[in-house]
């Protein structure tokens, strides 16, 4: 089997010849990965991953025209410009020429590739600042549900491109939880964030691709809503802001799969490593045969060692084979 | 006049309606400390328990807190002219290294929402700020968020900061943040842990007592 056929077989809930991997080893750890193995995609061809987490979305926002809105007035507001055209030409084929690099690379080795896409909220943020955002929903949820309705038209034609260069899902990032909660109430997701991800999951959907979300935190009081989105994938279901697997077990491994397990909070570069072992063993005890694929709940932090990494993908290179 | 009106329309969000209000019970003669106390304080404390048993959310506080700090501006130089005291004083920041500010920020809008006054360092605050701020300002509490787990062990720096000050036998020293936990506390030798921005100013305003 390939990553692509055995990933692919795990979203769809039928037999594989081991459990997939995959981790988001780069971002922090890239110097020491490269140093021991020779390269960061060294290290994924040796532990054999089998997708791959492509970023290089074409930026969303028209720059120039936020920061001279945003240096015009006091405070940057929905309502500054919902009228004004700050999303960029979607359209542009020379802004996905990495993505299409990045997808050929990973596609030589067989692995399932995915690419992420912006999510309504998150994507916000880096705009208006999680704080002011949250303060928004409250304030100015007309506004907010507009620019979200033009965000999940970009999201569609952006869609369109990701599906032409070859991607096997598509993977929306969008923060909704804390630590013990939801980060703004049920109400104001079913309101303002359900109808437009659906837009973009229907659409990622119709053109025969899969769709899955990434959410830190304590999202249980919208896991309905994100079944009810049809969803195929989430990550990390963070067991340490309290996602039990039982519930997941329980309620939704007919809905969806889910792609984690290797928690960076609590475990990986945390633990010692008899306890990381214990650990590992114990998520591998829950999830293996089950629609799971096994990722780190984020990117590795960086006071995780090498030894530490090393030692845990041994483990897990050894158990999904098991 | 009734101010649990002021209350009400603080939970409620209603920035301009509190505003009006503040300044109502203010031209009626009604001392400012009673104005605080009653009208957006008690709102303040209705919307931290909401908060605690997860009844609101973060939008609904920040839109609360922003009403409360509109009559608190209305009120201050008046709180000062009665020579009202505050209950206790704190500084407050997230760890050096750590820029995430939201949960920093929740805390102290519920710490100045117990009528404490704080002192917020901003975020990336190192742990000899914060000491020299606390002997400096004379405060009784210091208050460490840290979100990643890569910076969470400045906290243990802050103890031992205030320690070789010789401060720590004045200072109450919490910690907060995602990745915290009481395990952690107890090992850094902090003196509270809490897992949310309400029960944080319920342990402080207790700490002050």
């Amino acid at each position: 089997m390939t990553g692509t056929e055995r990933v692919r077989n795990v979203i769809l809930g039928k037999p594989v010849d081991r459990q997939p991997i995959y981790g988001w080893v780069s971002a922090n750890l890239s110097e020491q990965i490269s140093e021991k193995w020779g390269s960061v995609a060294a290290f994924e061809d040796a532990y054999e991953f089998d997708a791959a987490h492509i970023f290089g979305v074409p930026d969303t926002f028209v720059r120039p025209l936020i920061e001279k809105i945003q240096a015009e007035n006091e405070e940057f507001t929905p309502d500054l410009i919902v009228d004004e055209p700050v999303f960029t030409d979607p359209d542009r084929e020379e802004d996905y020429d990495y993505m299409r690099r990045e997808i050929a690379f990973h596609k030589e080795r067989g692995r399932f590739c995915y690419v992420q896409a912006p999510g309504f909220f998150e994507h916000f943020n880096g705009i208006f600042g999680i704080e002011n955002h949250l303060l928004y929903l409250a304030m100015y949820p007309d506004e907010l549900n507009e620019l979200y309705a033009k965000q999940a038209e970009w999201t569609v034609h952006f869609i369109d491109h990701c599906v032409a260069a070859g991607v096997d899902m598509i993977h929306f990032s969008d923060d909704w939880g804390s630590q013990n909660n939801l980060l703004f109430s049920p109400k104001t997701w079913w309101e303002l964030i359900y109808p437009h991800m659906k837009k973009v999951v229907d659409h990622a959907h119709a053109c025969g691709v899969f769709a899955s979300l990434h959410s830190d935190g304590c999202v249980e009081k919208v896991v309905d809503g994100i079944a009810k989105l049809g969803l195929d994938v989430v990550h990390p279901w963070q067991e340490s802001a309290g996602m039990s697997y039982d519930l997941y077990l329980n309620n939704y491994a007919d809905k969806f799969a889910i792609l984690g397990g290797v928690c960076v909070q609590s475990a990986l570069g945390i633990l010692p490593q008899p306890q990381l072992e214990a650990e590992i063993r114990r998520v591998f005890g829950l999830l293996k045969g089950k629609r799971w694929i096994c990722c780190t709940t984020h990117f590795v932090q960086d006071h995780c060692s090498i030894e530490d990494l090393t030692f845990a993908y041994d483990l897990i290179y050894k158990l999904a084979r098991e | 006049m009734d101010l649990q009106e002021i209350s009400l329309q603080l939970q409620a969000g209603k920035v301009k309606m509190v505003k009006t209000l503040v300044q109502e019970a203010i031209d009626a003669g009604i001392p400012a400390a009673q104005i605080l106390e009653e009208g957006l304080l008690a709102g303040m404390s209705v919307i931290g328990e909401k908060f605690k048993n997860n009844e609101i959310f973060v939008p609904e506080v920040l839109i609360a807190a922003r009403a409360m700090n509109t009559g608190a501006t209305l009120l201050k130089p008046l709180l000062a002219s009665e020579g009202v005291q505050s209950i206790g004083k704190v500084c407050i920041g997230t760890v050096q290294g750590d820029l995430h500010d939201i949960g920093k920020n929740l805390v102290k809008m519920m710490l100045e929402g117990k009528g404490i006054e704080v002192i917020d360092l901003g975020t990336d605050v190192s742990p000899e700020t914060f000491v020299q701020t606390a002997k400096d300002e004379g405060c009784q509490i210091i208050c460490c968020s840290a979100l990643l787990t890569t910076t969470m062990g400045v906290m243990a720096d802050v103890v031992k900061a205030a320690e070789e000050a010789g401060i720590r036998d004045q200072v109450k020293i919490m910690i907060g943040g995602a990745p915290i936990t009481e395990a952690f506390c107890r090992q850094i030798g902090a003196d509270a842990y809490t897992s949310d921005a309400a029960s944080a100013a319920d342990c402080a305003a207790a700490f002050l007592q």
